[in-house]
């Protein structure tokens, strides 16, 4: 009993101002100092198309995305790529409930200036376009960042659609809107979103052009 | 809602708590004395505890970006971190429990984050309203702490094994080393503050003839890695969609997935934002025979995944087989020694629209050659879509613990090599030399030579397409040398190198159009200095010069890390750290410092004050990713 009696004690010991101090940082952690929100955040509003499909919404597969605004091109490879030439683009442009846009799955994805994987993705998107786009796929990409990690600029989007030749909608995301679906640090993120729907089919982080074709091949091969 | 409750308090109010918390547990100190045995069932059983704590708190890390709602949620916390390990050892037995526990007193408030990016949001074109930027970060932040600085007590190993001449068991946490890691390895590393084990059962049986000698071992389980990040906060959550059957035995106890006011419980670990990890069983067994210093080996494991919760070709995959068959001559007639290791890898998908992949290969060789003062060790491997396995984390919802992984190919690199980016050793070929020349009982000099060629770095390329455009040339290398005084109490390690990353690829930049590659030349030292008495002083550091066209500044940067300490033995060391880069993405300097003291050999305390670069950090291949971390951090480790 006395050599039990010298094992727990030191381990009591320790353990007993571990409680103590994790008690009081505790007692001490209550309270309330929620900050205040200015009222003008707290309007409601936003760029939600009335044909757009309710909520509830969500940012993981199955769930249905959320309508969102950009200013971009929606193809860049026709017209000037100057500030005048923005448009509004929003999700709920390629809502496509009965078919009759012939718009079938949306291809949404982030890119970056820094982000050297978003870089070899578009290398190849713009043929991927002229390839799947007469099957119905749409595709959408929102430039948020330049090579520092700052807010996207026009200069920059205006600079990535020449580079990469771009003949689908490209944006500019500066507020880093798709930041709900993953952080800037793990872009390019990749949406498949069914157009009749908004449901998202499919989330991919990286570069994964080996699982993203062949899904966005049998998913517009089906009726 | 298990989230801390308070946040943002008055600075001084943590400093006072941290005062506090420092002289509560130096007060409540047991005095050290080794556990005397304890008598069971008749015979004597010896205890052996340690407990570790840390206390930190981390204010401003200086890292803010506009609108990364990620960049804020890592400012403004504390937690008090605590490990016992509780070990007996009844002779042929042993075992062992660690428990772990984190309290976070002081952690971000979401609202205050959302708040914070609004009033320093930018002016650009094409933003969305204020209300509903306003909205989409609050969720953003709300989402972002679900899973960071939540409070969590588990055991996060426990064992008992059983030794006897012929055979071993154990039960519980175990570890693997099969071969040189291409099929199947779980270790500790103390240096990335890394712990995976198979939480199952490890049988392992020796058979000894006159000239041989065979061994086999069998292992089954669940991967096991640390569920909390200390670095971050940021903690590993299952839920029982993932933990069916036997898994709800190894899961039980670990920390689970929260629902929070802004992630609902959705049922199903897949949609369920704050489920990030659903744990693999690895079956994996291996033979060994044995004649004289000739070693010859097959092994194989099997992972086998339910519920993938990332859909890189890896992580999705539903079944990974891989197997091996290695020779070894561990002497080549007192001249060395060589090793050969042939591995195969199988990926299975249930998803019918991810593609099959042929058969990934591999092949590493190693071969040492001693010859008088000289030393010679080549490396050499030759990989084609072999990935490792990478355990089934979300990515998206734990990013921090994206490296997890149950198996280590080997990269013939140094070991602090850290820029071998992307999927650069899951298709690559090439080697390195290394020699080493004594030349004096005091002075040796040593260098090496890597060429590599490798076609998934700067493209994804998990087919392994092996073309010009997919290629990338890396020559890496060194040349160092070693000083040692004629007593041996002095001792200094000074290298230089260089590594060369070319690839074909035109970029185009604002200067024109050059080629996506990577440079840097770098040098590292380290060293001790007897100064006389209890006195000695300690000096390491890496200073290196980098360029990378594409994923860096674009322009050429300069970083490094010196720390310098005095040691006054046995019981003071006092330290002084500083950092700095020129890369204009991060801070420019860094200071910090350092004060310790050893109770005992085993015992001991210390305090880091001041800035710490964020960087990754690469052992041997394995890499984890650190934050930068501003703030004191106390660390106390007691040994009973």
């Amino acid at each position: 009993m006395t050599r039990l009696a010298r094992l727990i004690r030191p381990l009591a010991r320790v353990w007993w101002s571990c409680l103590s101090v994790a008690s009081c940082f505790t007692l001490l952690a209550c309270g309330s100092n929620t900050p205040k929100i200015p009222p003008e955040l707290l309007a409601t509003g936003g760029c939600n198309s009335p044909n757009y499909p309710t909520g509830p919404f969500g940012t993981e597969e199955g769930d249905t995305l959320a309508d969102a605004c950009f200013q971009g091109f929606k193809d860049p490879s026709k017209g000037s790529h100057s500030e005048s030439s923005l448009q509004t683009i929003a999700f709920a442009d390629y809502y496509d409930p009965s078919g009759s846009k012939g718009y079938q799955l949306i291809l949404i994805n982030t890119a970056a200036v820094w982000c050297s994987a978003c870089r070899s993705e578009h290398e190849g998107l713009t043929e991927k376009n002229r390839e799947y786009g007469p099957r119905g796929l749409r595709i959408l990409s929102t430039l948020f960042q330049d090579a520092h990690g700052d807010p996207a600029t026009m200069r920059d989007l205006t600079a990535w659609v020449e580079t990469f030749d771009s003949n689908y909608a490209m944006v500019l995301d500066p507020d880093y809107q798709l930041g709900d679906f993953a952080r800037a640090e793990t872009a390019p993120l990749n949406l498949i979103v069914d157009a009749r729907t908004m449901k998202i089919e499919k989330k991919l982080l990286g570069d994964q052009a080996t699982v993203i074709w062949p899904f966005i091949d049998a998913s517009l091969a089906q009726p | 809602m298990r989230r801390s409750r308070n946040h943002n308090l008055p600075r001084t109010r943590n400093v006072w708590l941290g005062r506090a918390l420092a002289l509560a547990i130096l007060g409540s100190a047991p005095k050290l004395s080794a556990l005397e045995p304890v008598t069971v069932f008749g015979k004597p059983v010896a205890f052996d505890v340690t407990n570790t704590s840390t206390l930190s708190y981390n204010v401003d890390n200086r890292d803010t970006r506009p609108n990364q709602v990620s960049t804020l949620a890592n400012d403004d916390w504390g937690m008090f971190y605590n490990r016992l390990n509780v070990l007996a050892n009844g002779g042929s037995w042993q075992a062992g429990l660690r428990l772990d526990n984190a309290w976070f007193f002081d952690s971000p408030n979401p609202t205050q984050i959302a708040l914070d990016l609004w009033q320093s949001r930018p002016e650009t074109p094409g933003g969305a309203p204020a209300p509903v930027y306003f909205r989409q970060k609050l969720n953003e932040a709300g989402v972002e702490l679900s899973n960071r600085y939540i409070n969590w007590m588990y055991p996060a190993k426990y064992y008992f094994t059983y030794a006897s001449p012929g055979l071993e068991l154990g039960v519980g946490d175990v570890y693997v080393a099969f071969g040189r890691g291409l099929v199947l390895t779980l270790r500790k590393l103390d240096e990335l503050a890394s712990d995976t084990t198979l939480r199952g059962a490890r049988v392992t049986g020796r058979f000894r003839g006159k000239d041989f000698s065979l061994r086999t071992t069998a292992v089954a389980g669940s991967l096991n890695p640390l569920r909390v990040d200390p670095a971050s906060g940021r903690y590993l959550g299952v839920d029982s969609s993932v933990t069916p059957g036997f898994l709800a035995i190894t899961e039980a106890g670990m920390p689970r997935a929260i629902a929070t006011d802004f992630v609902p419980d959705t049922g199903d670990c897949k949609t369920f934002a704050t489920c990030s990890y659903a744990p693999d069983r690895i079956f994996g067994a291996q033979a060994e025979l044995s004649h004289k210093s000739a070693k010859l080996a097959v092994q194989a494991s099997q992972l086998l995944r339910t519920t993938p919760l990332s859909n890189d070709v890896v992580r999705s995959a539903d079944r990974i087989s891989t197997g091996s068959a290695s020779f070894e001559l561990a002497d080549l007639a007192g001249h060395g020694g060589a090793y050969l290791e042939v591995a195969l890898q199988d990926l299975h998908h249930a998803d019918p629209t991810t593609p099959k992949l042929p058969l990934g290969q591999a092949v590493y060789l190693s071969v040492n050659v001693l010859a008088g003062p000289l030393t010679l060790l080549f490396e050499g491997k030759h990989y084609r879509r072999f990935f490792p396995l990478l355990a089934n984390i979300s990515t998206l919802r734990a990013r921090e613990f994206s490296l997890l992984a149950a198996s280590a190919p080997p990269t013939t690199e140094a070991l602090f090599i850290d820029t071998a980016y992307e999927g650069f050793n899951t298709c690559v070929s090439g080697g390195r030399l290394r020699g080493d020349l004594a030349l004096s009982r005091i002075v040796s000099v040593y260098s090496w030579a890597g060429y590599y060629q490798t076609f998934a770095e700067s493209v994804a390329n998990e087919s392994c397409e092996v073309s010009k455009e997919t290629r990338n040339r890396v020559l890496d290398t060194a040349v160092g040398v070693e000083l040692r005084s004629r007593d041996r109490r002095s001792k200094m390690d000074i290298s230089f190198g260089s590594r060369a990353d070319d690839s074909d690829r035109p970029l185009p930049t604002d200067h024109g159009t050059t080629n996506v590659f990577y440079r840097e030349v770098y040098t590292r030292h380290t060293g001790t200095w007897f100064l006389g008495g209890p006195f000695s002083l300690e000096l390491q550091g890496w200073h290196r010069r980098r360029h990378q066209t594409l994923g860096g500044p674009g322009e050429p940067w300069s970083e490094g890390d010196e720390l310098v300490g005095v040691d006054y033995a046995p019981h003071w060391t006092v330290a002084a750290g500083f950092s700095y880069s020129t890369n204009p993405a991060v801070p420019p300097t860094y200071v910090n410092g350092q004060l310790g003291y050893r109770l005992s050999s085993d015992s001991s305390i210390s305090l880091f004050v001041g800035q710490r670069r964020g960087a990754l950090r690469c052992v041997g291949g394995v890499c984890r990713v650190f934050p930068p971390f501003e703030g004191a951090a106390l660390d106390l480790t007691l040994r009973f």
